[in-house]
């Protein structure tokens, strides 16, 4: 039998049994609208807090960052294994990853042949005429390590943005340079000292090393050329203590040179998306994964005998009770949709055997004249998909009368969850073209598995019964 | 030619089972008219579905053209009575709503024969059986003796081997009762197999066999030899 006869038979039933048609159809109605408004609201949540998240993500970036580390109240500096854990991690998340910076802080210890407490502090002098062994109260004497950030340069093939303004900027071929750029404020500062420089002047950097009796004192210097000037301001990077950014050396130069009176206190990796163009999902992903590589190369922190991971991802941090709610929510939608499939599908089941029985006489007389079991099986499965698709689709008319209601829920809804970022929310509320396709699918599937014994039954009784029942 | 041979048809179980057909071991020649006739309740519409493949016999075989009805699947039958069968049933069974032509195309629809084709055999039938001018009416606007001519066109329409009608006068008046016999004689002229099943030994006299059941125990006779017996 011809499908387009199937079709043209089917219609002609569910025509010629109006009262039996609009009452499934109204079940059906009723119940996908309720159905597709819980999965429309699902699915825009889904898509609107993910579109939030970008904003959030677009407006503020976000930081891996890991501060010193802590084991029973003891400061623990990274091993040279961490740190090359660390690097090499970074390199393979390269496109994640903005810049990479660091602190280092003088290395102090009790040196276990002597018992003898240990320290270094570092100076810093400035000019082609320097003297390097401190002699005046002219120059700015004391590095600030808190204010000095150690930089990466590898990193910044990374991106994407400029480090350094109002002067050179970063590049792979500054690795290992002995380069240092100095924040234009700390410029003018040395001016009212009366120390002028200028990009190419000369730095030098001093450790002095004392036990605590003060008897000795080992002096390691190396000079460092003046390669740039930045404005402080537009840096990206964290203010300590209220301490502003006054120095950026390169890292590998510094730590080859000083190795062995430093050590790292502090790391931080920057990244900012792209404004558009970008899987959100596949970097969020990314994020996760790389904290948590990360902090499996680097023996955690442990304060009362509780252990947390040195590296933290802001974004992430963030974003997890966000996460959290919209699981919750998810599986709240998910259970109540399935929940009202279930309680009414059988009503439509029901609905849809009565209209197929109501039939018994002409579906007899087709089996008469040779109609097989797969034949009344398509005409039977052909009225009811149709029953089903003209109830969704009204109830897709239905749907959108209620996107109001919904978009002001969901405003609701996000404005509390995101209310801790200052990110202007949009919200928008549109119905996916698959959902009624996907709830005619899965309507006719659960009325099918309801159904299918009593219209297997009415399939496979014999032709005179059929006829005789109803003659 | 159909076949049966040793044939039961029971229904229900235990004491309270009908022995509908018993030992009913008959032939039904190719080209002849054959009467199955019987008072209400001997088994006569009972023997007519087993011959035209709507039923299944509960012991015994059926043999249409060599083939074994009894072990053929319910879609194997269903293909057999599309295209060697055509019913005439009493209370005509035309769906209302359709039109004639509809009807009558029936057969063919379920063939899944292109609807250009069915059509024209539709209305050939038709025209023949000079209903041409009630094509597009619906079913439930004809007589009672029109609708039993659709009810023979849709029999016919796929020119089947074999057609049974089953009390095809029951419902119709004397005139039109006639009609209907004359009709049903003419097809077995052209050269198909007919079987009447009726109460009225009125209708049956002019078959060529006549199988007589009571209590389902049947037994044929040629109807010339019915005919010398009654003519004494």
């Amino acid at each position: 039998m011809k499908l387009r006869d199937v079709f043209k038979i089917a219609l002609h039933n569910l025509w010629y049994n109006k009262s039996r048609t609009i009452l499934t159809v109204i079940i059906v109605m009723v119940v996908s609208t309720l159905i597709m408004t819980l999965c429309l609201f699902g699915i825009n949540f889904m898509q609107n807090q993910i579109d939030v998240n970008k904003d959030i993500f677009n407006e503020q970036g976000t930081r891996y960052y890991a501060y010193s580390r802590n084991i029973d109240n003891q400061q623990s500096p990274y091993t040279e294994e961490e740190m090359q854990h660390v690097f090499s991690t970074a390199d393979e998340y390269a496109h994640i990853i903005d810049s990479f910076e660091a602190r280092l802080e003088s290395y102090y210890y009790n040196d276990p042949n002597t018992n003898d407490y240990v320290s270094t502090s570092f100076s810093v002098a400035f000019g082609t005429d320097a003297d390097k062994v401190y002699t005046s109260s002219n120059y700015n004497t004391s590095m600030n390590m808190w204010s000095t950030r150690f930089i990466r340069t590898q990193m910044c093939d990374y991106g994407k943005e400029n480090l350094i303004l109002q002067g050179s900027i970063w590049s792979a071929t500054d690795a290992g340079q002995n380069k240092v750029w100095l924040a234009e404020d700390y410029i003018k500062t040395l001016v009212t000292q009366g120390v002028t420089l200028n990009v190419g002047d000369n730095v030098t950097f001093m450790a002095s090393t004392w036990g605590n009796k003060m008897d000795s004192e080992t002096r390691v210097a190396h000079d460092y050329v003046l390669a740039g000037i930045f404005d402080a301001k537009v840096l990206r990077g964290e203010e300590q203590y209220g301490d502003t950014i006054t120095m950026l050396v390169d890292l590998d130069s510094f730590v080859r040179d000083f190795s062995d009176q430093v050590s790292y206190s502090e790391i931080q990796m920057t990244y900012a998306p792209p404004q558009t163009e970008y899987n959100y999902n596949a970097v969020y992903d990314d994020m996760k994964a790389f904290e948590e590589k990360l902090n499996a190369g680097v023996a955690p922190n442990r304060y009362d005998s509780t252990e947390r991971d040195c590296f933290t991802c802001s974004y992430v941090e963030d974003m997890q009770m966000t996460v959290l709610m919209s699981a919750i929510i998810l599986a709240v939608i998910v259970l109540l949709s399935v929940l009202i499939l279930l309680l009414s599908v059988g009503s439509v089941a029901n609905t849809i055997i009565i209209s197929v029985d109501k039939n018994r006489k002409f579906i007899g007389l087709m089996k008469a004249m040779g109609l097989n079991q797969n034949g009344v099986k398509k005409i039977v499965t052909c009225e009811s998909i149709m029953q089903i698709a003209i109830g969704v689709l009204i109830a897709v008319g239905a749907l959108f009368a209620i996107r109001p209601l919904i978009a002001t829920i969901l405003a609701s809804m996000f404005e509390s969850m995101f209310s801790y970022f200052a990110v202007e929310i949009a919200l928008s509320v549109t119905v996916p073209f698959y959902l009624p396709i996907a709830t005619i699918l899965l309507f006719f599937l659960f009325a099918t598995l309801f159904s299918r014994g009593s219209l297997g039954k009415i399939a496979k009784q014999d032709v005179i019964s059929t006829i005789s029942e109803v003659s | 030619m159909i076949e049966l041979k040793n044939v039961d048809k029971i229904y229900g179980k235990g004491d309270g089972a009908v022995h509908a057909l018993k030992n009913v071991s008959v032939t039904i020649e190719d080209g002849k008219f054959t009467a199955i006739l019987g008072k209400s309740g001997s088994g006569k519409s009972t023997l007519m579905n087993i011959i035209g493949a709507l039923d299944s016999p509960t012991n015994g075989t059926v043999y249409a053209n060599g083939q074994n009805l009894t072990e053929m699947s319910p879609n194997a039958l269903a293909e057999y009575r599309n295209k060697t069968t055509g019913f005439v049933f009493q209370s005509f069974y035309l769906e209302p709503t359709f039109s004639v032509l509809d009807n009558v195309a029936m057969p063919l629809i379920i063939a899944g024969m292109p609807r250009k084709e069915r059509e024209e055999k539709a209305i050939k039938v038709l025209t023949q059986l000079g209903l041409e001018d009630k094509i597009n009416k619906k079913a439930n606007e004809l007589s009672g003796g029109q609708k039993q001519r659709v009810s023979i066109a849709r029999a016919l329409v796929h020119n089947p081997d074999i057609v049974l009608a089953d009390e095809p006068t029951g419902n119709l008046d004397s005139q039109n009762g006639a009609e209907v016999m004359a009709l049903l004689r003419d097809i077995c002229n052209m050269g198909k197999s007919v079987v009447l099943v009726t109460h009225n030994m009125e209708d049956a006299k002019n078959a060529d066999n006549i199988i007589f059941i009571e209590d389902g125990v049947a037994e044929m006779k040629s109807g010339n030899a019915v005919n010398s017996e009654a003519n004494g």
